[in-house]
C-alpha cells in the first residue's frame, strides 16, 4: 500500500515441537517497521506458541528470528526488545498504576522528575492520566488492560506484542479498546504483533492478517484479501462465514454445482474437466429470490429456516441438486420483507461467479481444519 | 498444505537458547538448594541403609542383622504391636475427626471457630502432653484410676488414648478441607429430585469426601506408628518401633539393629506415603472455579446432636489439656493439692533444665527464620525461574519426600551421617545447627506445599513481564512475589515455629547436653519420675506457642489492614 517500508522482524523456518507434537512447522514471515499484524488461528493452532517464540519465552526447535537486522534467536528475554501484554494482564498487584508503569524505567536508572514525566505522558497516552495512585484490583478489566498496554510502551520497545490482549474483557469494552488500540499503534508507530482467536477483531485492526492453523501459516495478507480472497478452504472457512457446496468442473472453465452451471469462476491450475471441488461462497454474495421471480441461471429451493441474528438474519435453503447440505444466504430484515421470504417458501437461488471460489475437493460436509496431514 | 514432516530439511540441531547472567544466578541458587534438600535428606537415609549392613567395625555383614532381628521374638511382637496400634488410632480417630468436620462444615451450630481452635489445641504441644495428662487422670495415683476396673493405663490403651488425641486435628483439618470441597449445586440438584438424606450423604458427600478421609487415615497412621514420644512416657512395657529404635540406639549403641528397625519402621511409612501422593493427586480437579460453596440450612434435630457430639469432643480436648495445666501446679500430687509454683521454680529454673526452653525457643526461632527463607525461595526458584529442567521434577521430589520420612528415622539418619569424623560436615555435629536442620527438613514437605500453592496462584507472566522490562527476576521476587505472598510466608513460618517447639523424634538423637531441647526434657524429667515439672514444662511449650500463634495471627491482621487497598478486590467491575 504505502511505500515500502524497513523490515522490523524476519522468522525464518521456525519450528516448534513438543515432543512428539509439532506445534509450528516452517513458518515465515516478515513483519514491516510500523505495522500492525495479527496472528489468526483457532486454539492450539501455535499462535500464541509463535508469539512466545519471537519474545524469547519459548525456544524454537529450529529457525531463525531476525530482528532489524539482527539475529535474536538465542537471545534471552532479557536480551531482547519488546514490550507485551498478556491476556491475564499480569499487572502487579501490590504496585500502584505508577509503580507499575515506572517498573521498567526504574531498573533503567533514569532521573526521578524523568521517570515521573514518562509515566505521566503514558498514562495520558492511554486515557488514565489520574489512576497514577491507584491499585490495579480499584480499576476494571479494560483500565487495567491499559495500565498493562502503557508499562509495556514505558521502555519504548521497537516491538509490542499483544498475546490475546482483549479476550477477558466484555464485548463493548473489547470493540471500544481495540479501536484504542489500533489509534494508539498507529500514533507511535510502533511494529505490533497481536494474536488472537477473534476474526472480527483480527479484520478490524490489522495490516496484514496471518492466519494460522496447525502449526503452519495458511495465509498472510490485507483483512480484505484474506476475507475476499481465502487462499484455502480453511481460511475461508474461519474467517466469515462459508458456503461449502460440492462442483465439479466442466467445460475446462466452467463449474457445475448441482442444477448450475456458472461460467468465468477462476479454477485452480491444472483441473480438467471433471474433477469434483469445492466452492465456497459467502452468504452475503448469495442471492435468492421468491420462487415466483424470475433470476436468471438459478436453481430451486425451499427455506427450511430462518435465523434471526439482529442486524441481519440467515436463510437455511434446501436447493435442489445439492441436497447434501445447507446453503446459507444473508438478508437484511427489510430485504426478506421486500423478497416475500419466509420459512417453507419456495425459491429460486443463483451464485455469482465472480464470487465463487474453487478449491480441491473437501471432505463434506465443512470439517474446519479438514486438510489433516 | 504439505504439513509433512521432514526431519533432515532444517537440520536436526536443536536451537538452544543462551542464559542471561541473571538466570544464571537462578540456576546456582537452584542447584545449591538441589544439593543441600539431597545432602539432608538423602544422605541420611543412606547411611541407614548401609549401617543395616555393616558391623560396628564397619565391615559389610549382608542381611545379617536382619535375620537377627527376624528371629528375636520380642522385635518381632513390636512390629505386630505399632500396625495394630496405629491401626486402631486410625479406626477411632478418622470417623471421630470426620463427624466434627461434619458438624463444622454442614451444620449450623454455634461457635464454630470457637471449637474448631479447641480441636486443634494438641497441634500446640509434644505429642506426649496428652501421656503426662492421661496418666494425672487414669495412672498409679490418677484422679479416675478407678474407673478403668482393674487395669492398666500404661501400655497400649495409653498409648491409644494418647495418639487419638494427638493426631485428631491433623484428621480434623484434612477432612475440612475435603467437606469444604463439595459443589453446592449438586446437593440441589439432588433435592430437585427429591433425594433423601440419607441418600445425599452416600451418593454426594461421602464420595466427595472420600480422597480426604484416605488421606486422613494415611495421616493418621503415619504419625501414630512414627510417634515416639507417646510410647515412651506411657507405653510401659509395651513395645513398639519407635521405642525399639530408641533402645537399641541410645540404649545399646547398637546403631545397625537400630538401622534395621528404622527400615522397618520407614516401610510401612513409605507405602502409606505413596497411596497418600496417588489419592492427592486424583483431588486435584474436584473442584472447578465455578462451583458453588455449600451453605448449611438450620434443622433442629441435627444441629443438636451435632453441637452435643462437638462439645463433647472439645471437652475431652480441654480436659486432657487442663489436667497437664492444673497438674504442673499442684504441690504434691496426690496427697497435697494446694496451687504453687515450685514445679516452674524448683523443677525447672533451680535444677537448670530450665536453659532447654530457651534453647528450644532460639531452636524454633531459627527454624522458622532461616527455614522459611530456604523453604519459600526454592519454591520460587522452582515454580518460577526457567531453565535447568533436568533438575526441577528432582528438587520438587526431595521437597515433598520428607513426608514420608519418620522424624525418627531422619534422626537416626542424620547422627550416622554428621557422627562420621571423616564428614566435612562433622562440625555440624552436637550443634543447634543441626537441630534446625532436622527440623526444617522433617517439616519440609507441607511448608513446601504452602509456598507452592501461593506461587501458584500469581500471575504465571510476572516474570515474563519482568524480563521484557528488562527487570532480573529476583528484583521481582523481592518488591512483588514476597510482598504478595506474605501470608503464605507467615503460615509457613508459623508452622515451623510450632513443630519446632513441639517436635521430639528426630531431636532425640541429636540434641547435646547443651542442646537439651524442652520437649526432650520433658522425657528426661518423666523418666526420673519429675512428672509435676514435666507437666510444667509441657505447659510451658503450650503457652509458647499458643503466643506464638497469636503473634502472627497479630501479624496477619496488621497486614491485612496495611495491605488492603490492593489486597481485596474491590466491588465494583
Amino acid at each position: 500500500m504505502n511505500s515500502p517500508r524497513a523490515e522490523a522482524l524476519r522468522i525464518e523456518h521456525v519450528r516448534k515441537r513438543f515432543g512428539s507434537f509439532t506445534a509450528l512447522e516452517d513458518i515465515n514471515l516478515t513483519v514491516q517497521k510500523g505495522e500492525l499484524v495479527c496472528f489468526l488461528g483457532p486454539s492450539g493452532c501455535g499462535k500464541t506458541t509463535l508469539l512466545r517464540i519471537i519474545a524469547g519465552l519459548e525456544t524454537q526447535t529450529a529457525g531463525a528470528i531476525i530482528q532489524n537486522g539482527k539475529d535474536i534467536s538465542r537471545l534471552p528475554p532479557m536480551g531482547r526488545d519488546y514490550g507485551i501484554v498478556f491476556q491475564s494482564y499480569a499487572l502487579f498487584p501490590n504496585l500502584t498504576t505508577y509503580n507499575n508503569v515506572a517498573y521498567g524505567l526504574v531498573n533503567r536508572k533514569s532521573s526521578k522528575n524523568a521517570i515521573a514525566a514518562r509515566v505521566a505522558e503514558l498514562l495520558a497516552l492511554v486515557g488514565l492520566p489520574d489512576s497514577g495512585g491507584k491499585y490495579p484490583n480499584q480499576l476494571s478489566g479494560g483500565q487495567q488492560q491499559r495500565i498493562a498496554l502503557a508499562r509495556a510502551l514505558a521502555t519504548s520497545p521497537g516491538l509490542l506484542l499483544l498475546d490475546e490482549p482483549l479476550s477477558a474483557l466484555d464485548a463493548r469494552v473489547r470493540v471500544r479498546l481495540r479501536s484504542e488500540i489500533r489509534t494508539l499503534q498507529r500514533r507511535l508507530g510502533v511494529t505490533t504483533i497481536l494474536v488472537t482467536h477473534d476474526q472480527e477483531e483480527a479484520l478490524s485492526i490489522a495490516d496484514r492478517v496471518v492466519v494460522m492453523n496447525q502449526g503452519t501459516i495458511e495465509q498472510v495478507g490485507t483483512p480484505d484479501e484474506v476475507y475476499l480472497d481465502p487462499a484455502s478452504p480453511f481460511v475461508a472457512d474461519f474467517v466469515g462465514k462459508t458456503n461449502l457446496l460440492p462442483a465439479t468442473v466442466v467445460d475446462g472453465a466452467g463449474l457445475r454445482i448441482g442444477s448450475l452451471t456458472l461460467a468465468g469462476v477462476s479454477l485452480p491450475p491444472a483441473t480438467p474437466s471433471g474433477t469434483a471441488v469445492s466452492a465456497f461462497t459467502r452468504p452475503e454474495d448469495v442471492i435468492v429470490r421468491a420462487a415466483s421471480d424470475t433470476l436468471a441461471n438459478s436453481a430451486a429451493g425451499r427455506i427450511e429456516n430462518i435465523e434471526f441474528l439482529g442486524a441481519h438474519c440467515r436463510l437455511a435453503i434446501r436447493v435442489e441438486g445439492i441436497e447434501s447440505c445447507l446453503v446459507y444466504a444473508d438478508f437484511s430484515l427489510r430485504g426478506l420483507q421486500s423478497h416475500g421470504l419466509e420459512a417453507g417458501k419456495a425459491v429460486r437461488v443463483a451464485l455469482p461467479s465472480e464470487r465463487v471460489r474453487v478449491f480441491a475437493a473437501q471432505r463434506a460436509p465443512a470439517a474446519i481444519g479438514g486438510a489433516v496431514a | 498444505m504439505s504439513a509433512v514432516l521432514s526431519p533432515g530439511m532444517f537440520g536436526t540441531a536443536q536451537v538452544h537458547q543462551r542464559v542471561h547472567w541473571t538466570d544464571r544466578v537462578g540456576h546456582l541458587a537452584l542447584l545449591l538448594m538441589g544439593i543441600l534438600l539431597g545432602l539432608a535428606l538423602l544422605a541420611p537415609i543412606w547411611m541407614i541403609l548401609v549401617k543395616s549392613v555393616e558391623d560396628r567395625q564397619g565391615a559389610f555383614v549382608g542381611l545379617r542383622y536382619f535375620v537377627e532381628y527376624f528371629q528375636t521374638p520380642a522385635l518381632m511382637q513390636s512390629i505386630w504391636n505399632s500396625v495394630w496400634v496405629s491401626g486402631l488410632v486410625m479406626l477411632i480417630t478418622v470417623p471421630a475427626a470426620f463427624a466434627f468436620a461434619y458438624a463444622l462444615t454442614r451444620s449450623c451450630m454455634p461457635f464454630k471457630a470457637l471449637m474448631r481452635n479447641i480441636a486443634l489445641i494438641p497441634l500446640l504441644a509434644p505429642s506426649l502432653l496428652s501421656s503426662i495428662s492421661f496418666i494425672f487422670w487414669f495412672g498409679n495415683q490418677g484422679l479416675l484410676k478407678s474407673w478403668l476396673g482393674g487395669s492398666q493405663i500404661y501400655g497400649a490403651p495409653g498409648i491409644l488414648l494418647s495418639l487419638c488425641y494427638a493426631t485428631f486435628p491433623h484428621a480434623l483439618m484434612i477432612l475440612i478441607t475435603a467437606l469444604s470441597l463439595t459443589d453446592a449445586r449438586l446437593y440441589e440438584a439432588a433435592d430437585s429430585m427429591g433425594t433423601g438424606t440419607l441418600r445425599k450423604f452416600f451418593t454426594i458427600t461421602l464420595p466427595a469426601a472420600k480422597y480426604g478421609l484416605i488421606s486422613a487415615s494415611m495421616v493418621v497412621f503415619t504419625y501414630a506408628i512414627s510417634d515416639f514420644g507417646v510410647p515412651k512416657v506411657i507405653g510401659g512395657n509395651f513395645n513398639v518401633l519407635a521405642t525399639d529404635i530408641f533402645k537399641l540406639v541410645i540404649g545399646q549403641q547398637d546403631f545397625s539393629k537400630g538401622a534395621v528397625v528404622a527400615i522397618m519402621l520407614l516401610l510401612p511409612v513409605a507405602v502409606t506415603y505413596v497411596v497418600d501422593s496417588l489419592v492427592q493427586r486424583k483431588q486435584q480437579a474436584q473442584l472447578t472455579a465455578h462451583s458453588v460453596p455449600y451453605v448449611a440450612k438450620p434443622s433442629r434435630g441435627f444441629d443438636i446432636a451435632m453441637t452435643a457430639f462437638v462439645w463433647l469432643v472439645s471437652l475431652l480436648m480441654l480436659a486432657v489439656l487442663g489436667m497437664a495445666i492444673y497438674a504442673s501446679f499442684i504441690k504434691l500430687w496426690p496427697y497435697d493439692f494446694s496451687v504453687v509454683l515450685r514445679h516452674y521454680r524448683y523443677g525447672l529454673i533451680d535444677s537448670g533444665v530450665f536453659v532447654s526452653y530457651l534453647n528450644s525457643v532460639k531452636m524454633a526461632f531459627w527454624s522458622a527464620t532461616a527455614g522459611t527463607v530456604v523453604v519459600f525461595c526454592t519454591a520460587y526458584l522452582l515454580e518460577k525461574t526457567r531453565g535447568m529442567d533436568w533438575l526441577r521434577p528432582i528438587v520438587r521430589l526431595f521437597a515433598v519426600l520428607p513426608m514420608g520420612v519418620p522424624g525418627l528415622v531422619l534422626g537416626l539418619g542424620f547422627i550416622l551421617f554428621f557422627v562420621q569424623a571423616s564428614n566435612p560436615l562433622h562440625f555440624l555435629y552436637h550443634t543447634m545447627a543441626i537441630l534446625v536442620i532436622s527440623t526444617v527438613v522433617h517439616y519440609y514437605a507441607s511448608s513446601h506445599l504452602t509456598a507452592v500453592t501461593a506461587l501458584k496462584q500469581l500471575d504465571a507472566e510476572f516474570e515474563a513481564v519482568s524480563a521484557s522490562l528488562k527487570v532480573p527476576f529476583f528484583k521481582t521476587f523481592i518488591f512483588v512475589t514476597v510482598p504478595v505472598c506474605l501470608p503464605a510466608i507467615l503460615e509457613i513460618s508459623r508452622y515451623l515455629f510450632v513443630n519446632a517447639m513441639t517436635t521430639i523424634s528426630a531431636a532425640v538423637f541429636l540434641y547435646s547436653p547443651d542442646t537439651t531441647l524442652a520437649a526432650i526434657t520433658i522425657l528426661n524429667l518423666d523418666e526420673a519420675g519429675d512428672i509435676g515439672p514435666a507437666a510444667a514444662m509441657a505447659t510451658l511449650i503450650v503457652v509458647t506457642s499458643s503466643v506464638a500463634c497469636l503473634v502472627y495471627y497479630l501479624l496477619n491482621r496488621l497486614l491485612e489492614r496495611t495491605t488492603q487497598a490492593w489486597r481485596r478486590p474491590a466491588e465494583q467491575n
